[in-house]
């Protein structure tokens, strides 16, 4: 019978579990067949989401900027609100949750599938360590896998920004990308892009955790693909909280 | 409900010459919650000696067969495979032993998206060295 955990007794286990994860993941024989294939289960099978969200995004964000900014006699600095609210936050995040939702079910219900008809204690009696070739190399590739995957959205988001703004008022994508970049560097790019690297490994380690200590058959398969879509978002957003508040301190 | 009650032994091909147990049980205990599976179960098997554990349905016999190949942790008591206790071993330290060691489990437990050359293959794949 299934039996909710103490957030106590879920925290430490976490621990335990994350730590297993890490001392596998450092020790040979290294699984990179595996972590390959998660490469491109969780970040090219994910782009086409992710890049259609990102495009909708900078849409919207287009369409709400340029009607609050005209109000205030600012409609000059559409370009530079489209480009620093995606390139900071709405790029980030959406990648975030988009893939916590595609990945994190996909992992959670992948292994918790595999728990419960006993491939992973099959994994573990053919002396093979399953955190080194099952949870390791996915938490590695959501953690690779979200800055490009951030990269994408925000391209996306900024193109179709331009496509929105370029509907109403023409302007071109020249002007655009000099108007929308004028004044920025490196540090509003690159924190917020691999900040979601921690995002990542959020994804992964909730995902891989849920899934491996499954119980309760088919019931606990769809309890724990709900659960990692479900906490990893959560924890990615409290995470942007106190990732953005760090990148404010450390590059101002 | 009855732990295991009753173990056949068949007489192999047992060396006679008194050499040390290959596996050895000691007083194990295992519970899930407040049920209590395995109660002070305590056996050895040596080199070329066939042991058949019988028992109804939920008597614990999967259980024992989990705790020997390390699958779960007694509460008390030992699981000594050529004398070495395995409840204290790290995984790659249990998986040295369990390379020596084969398992069949009741369901099958195939890799589901693998094929059936794939599944054989499995464990020699991530053996070779």
């Amino acid at each position: 019978m299934y039996h909710p955990m103490e957030p106590k007794e879920l925290s430490s286990d976490l621990g335990i579990f994350f730590w297993r994860v890490v001392r596998a993941a450092v020790t040979p024989p290294f699984e990179f067949r595996e972590l390959f294939r998660q490469l491109d289960e969780i970040g090219s099978k994910s782009l086409p989401l992710v890049a259609l969200a990102g495009a909708a995004t900078g849409v919207v964000l287009s369409l709400e900027a340029r009607y609050s900014l005209t109000r205030f006699g600012a409609k000059s600095l559409l370009p530079a609100a489209i480009v620093f609210s995606v390139i900071h936050e709405t790029g980030p995040i959406i990648t975030g949750l988009v893939v916590s939702g595609r990945a994190g079910a996909g992992i959670g219900a992948e292994l918790a599938s595999m728990k419960v008809t006993e491939q992973i204690d099959a994994i573990e009696a053919s002396a093979v360590n399953s955190y080194r070739l099952l949870a390791a190399t996915r938490i590695l590739a959501c953690i690779l896998m979200l800055p490009l995957l951030t990269l994408a959205a925000d391209f996306c988001g900024l193109v179709m920004g331009w496509v929105t703004q370029a509907l109403v008022e023409p302007v071109s994508l020249h002007q655009f990308i000099n108007a929308g970049f004028n004044g920025a560097d490196f540090n509003d790019f690159l924190p917020p892009t691999f900040k979601t690297a921690v995002f990542g490994l959020i994804i992964g380690l909730i995902a891989c955790f849920q899934g491996m200590r499954t119980q309760g058959g088919a019931a606990g398969v769809g309890r724990a693909a709900t659960s990692s879509v479900v906490l990893s978002s959560l924890f990615v957003i409290l995470a942007d909280v106190v990732l953005v508040k760090l990148i404010i301190i450390f590059f101002p | 409900m009855d732990t295991i009650d009753q173990v056949a032994m068949k007489q192999g091909e047992a060396e006679e010459d008194g050499s040390a147990p290959v596996l050895t049980v000691e007083d194990l205990h295992k519970s899930f919650g407040s049920q209590k599976v395995l109660n002070g179960i305590s056996l050895a098997v040596k080199r070329g000696e066939t042991l058949a554990v019988l028992g109804r349905s939920s008597t614990g016999k999967s259980v024992l067969l989990r705790l020997v190949v390390g699958l779960e942790k007694p509460d008390s008591g030992s699981v000594r495979i050529h004398g070495q206790d395995i409840a204290g071993l790290a995984l790659d330290q249990l998986g040295a032993i369990r390379k020596k060691m084969g398992f069949l489990f009741q369901h099958s437990a195939l890799y589901d998206s693998l094929t059936v050359e794939q599944n054989v293959a499995f464990p020699l794949q991530h053996h070779k060295s």
